[in-house]
């Protein structure tokens, strides 16, 4: 074993003007052997929602060196049904395991009982949406005990149903709930793109006081029947309109905990820590206007 | 207007492969037809379950190639999408399903196979435990030793198959001489698996050592579980099953009444927390 009885710092936030990384397990070696490359780490709650072994075990010595935001993905917030309260267990026992200092989940639908389709699906912005949504978010930040953060989704199409926007559907998410937001700035690029719309205007119109973190990724570039398309595989480098969208939202949050998620072609250790030291740039010079 | 319930039952099938005329006329195509955006979606979710399912099953994929375990997998997948998100858990079933995958039929063996890499993720992932050191048994004065209950580790599994799958298993990996083969007419194997620390071991086994784990899982002394395991294979040999049983670090603890004719209560005399 790898020591495992020594609990996580209870109190270990992240600062305000800091570069995280989603948490790799071929990385794990060379950021702890790196240790001012990064100020935190974020890690998929689903990855952990098992008993032992060692991707517990990198993570408890990971956890020791570095704050952790603890990002959920199949919680299915979106879903008409009721929230699997199994799943829910699973996820406040690994906050509890690992006390992170932030816990975010999604916008979304993933599937319906005993059909996960490991796919972040949209909702329309209907008022009954909305109703369900807030009551799902309402009953994980009691189970938890902890407020937390909702990320606004990558979008491929605009249902012709809905009573409101996505920003506004949001704003009163937030409102409704106290949750705050996980602001995911390449979602605002490519769902700009695929639903036609002014990323800036959508931006403003965002609840932007309620930020918690912020996520910055790569996306892919598609031709569909002479249709660009933007698909957000978090495979590539930040792009340059991603960053400079990042550093226009900036200007209005304040420096929040930045974090670059690369889930595909995973490039080497030190390149991930450069695209991280870039960021902390832009940070500081946000830092610097304040 | 669709419910919320109507909208996302659509969905989930046109995911998994159906179109729906009813869902298609809430999408605005904006320049492509509805079908082309929701099969955005569509191929996100059966490209990334697919590649799950690859992760979770490295050598069988590695025995089909790639082309066929895409096909084989969007089938499972579509018959029997994960149930949870907890995708390390993702194929569940995939063994029994190959088993009547009619076009994987010229592989009898691929469905243990299967049955072996999912033993090896469930070991993986189980709880941790510290096995007892082997020396513990040689402590227990002999007139008790009948008497003691042995805990099994939590990462215990096993496999039996009509074929050699622990050398077809490691015929796919990196340490594998180069141009060493394996022949299915070796015959069938008992398999253990553990994982004491971060690696699963496995090991071949006699099925009275696996008859003799089981029972001792089951709560029974080793006496019980020895003559059980005599009855059912005349040949089984305790101190030979006990040496592969500790090697692989499959006791956690032992207990023994504090006398022969006092069965409760029990002493342990290994445990985690006091093992070296």
């Amino acid at each position: 074993m790898s020591g495992s009885s020594r609990p996580p710092p209870a109190d270990s936030p992240v600062p305000a003007a800091s570069v995280g990384v989603g948490l790799k397990s071929d990385h794990v070696e060379a950021l702890l052997a790196d240790p001012g490359a990064v100020a935190w780490v974020e890690v998929h709650a689903e990855n952990y929602m098992h008993d032992g072994g060692p991707r517990h075990h990198d993570l408890e010595r990971v956890r020791r060196d570095f704050p952790l935001s603890v990002h959920g993905v199949g919680l299915s917030l979106g879903g008409a049904e009721d929230l699997d309260g199994a799943h829910l267990a699973q996820l406040a026992a690994v906050v509890d395991r690992y006390r992170p200092a932030l816990v975010s989940e999604h916008l979304a639908w993933c599937g319906t009982t005993g059909a996960f389709l490991n796919d972040l699906l949209p909702v329309p912005y209907t008022e009954e949406a909305l109703s369900l949504v807030a009551r799902h978010v309402d009953q994980t930040q009691e189970a938890l005990g902890r407020p937390i953060l909702v990320e606004n989704p990558s979008r491929y199409f605009a249902f012709r149903i809905g009573d409101m926007s996505e920003t506004e559907f949001l704003t009163a998410l937030t409102e409704r709930t106290g949750c705050g937001l996980l602001l995911d700035v390449n979602n605002i690029v490519v769902s700009a793109v695929n639903l036609d719309f002014d990323p800036v205007g959508y931006l403003e119109a965002l609840p932007l006081d309620t930020v918690g973190e912020i996520h910055l990724a790569g996306h892919a570039v598609r031709h569909v029947d002479g249709v660009e398309l933007r698909i957000d595989d978090h495979g590539s480098a930040v792009s340059e309109a991603v960053l400079a969208l990042y550093g226009r939202a900036l200007a209005s949050t304040g420096p929040r905990p930045t974090l670059i998620e690369r889930d595909s072609n995973l490039p080497p250790w030190p390149e991930l820590a450069a695209e991280a030291s870039r960021v902390r740039d832009i940070l500081a010079t946000a830092l610097g206007r304040d | 207007m669709a419910t919320l319930a109507e909208v996302q039952r659509a969905f989930g099938g046109a995911v998994l492969g159906d179109d729906d005329p009813t869902l298609a006329a809430l999408i605005d195509g904006a320049g492509l037809t509805p079908e082309q955006r929701l099969g955005i979606h569509r191929n996100n979710a059966l490209i990334t379950l697919t590649e799950a399912l690859g992760a979770n099953f490295p050598v069988v994929k590695a025995l089909v190639g790639d082309a066929f375990f895409t096909q084989t997998a969007r089938a499972f997948i579509r018959r029997s999408p994960p149930a949870s998100p907890v995708l390390s858990r993702h194929g569940e079933g995939f063994a029994d399903f190959l088993a009547t995958f009619e076009p994987a039929a010229s592989l009898p063996y691929l469905p243990d196979v299967a049955r072996l890499e999912w033993a090896r993720l469930g070991a993986l992932q189980a709880a941790d435990a510290r096995p007892a050191p082997r020396e513990t048994l040689a402590g227990v004065p002999p007139h008790l030793l009948p008497m003691a209950r042995c805990a099994v580790h939590p990462s215990f599994r096993f496999v039996v198959s009509d074929w050699p799958v622990d050398r077809v298993w490691a015929m796919h990996q990196p340490d594998w001489p180069d141009g060493k083969t394996v022949s299915l007419d070796e015959g069938g194997v008992t398999i253990l698996l553990c994982r004491p620390d971060d690696r699963v071991l496995m090991a071949r086994a006699d099925r009275g050592t696996l008859s003799l784990l089981l029972a001792l899982d089951m709560g029974q002394t080793l006496e019980t579980a020895a003559q059980a395991a005599a009855r059912a294979h005349p040949d089984f040999d305790l101190t030979a099953a006990l040496t592969c049983v500790l090697s692989l670090g499959l006791l956690t603890e032992i207990a023994i009444p504090r006398t022969a004719s006092d069965d409760a209560p029990v002493t342990p005399i290994s445990r985690p927390e006091t093992s070296a």
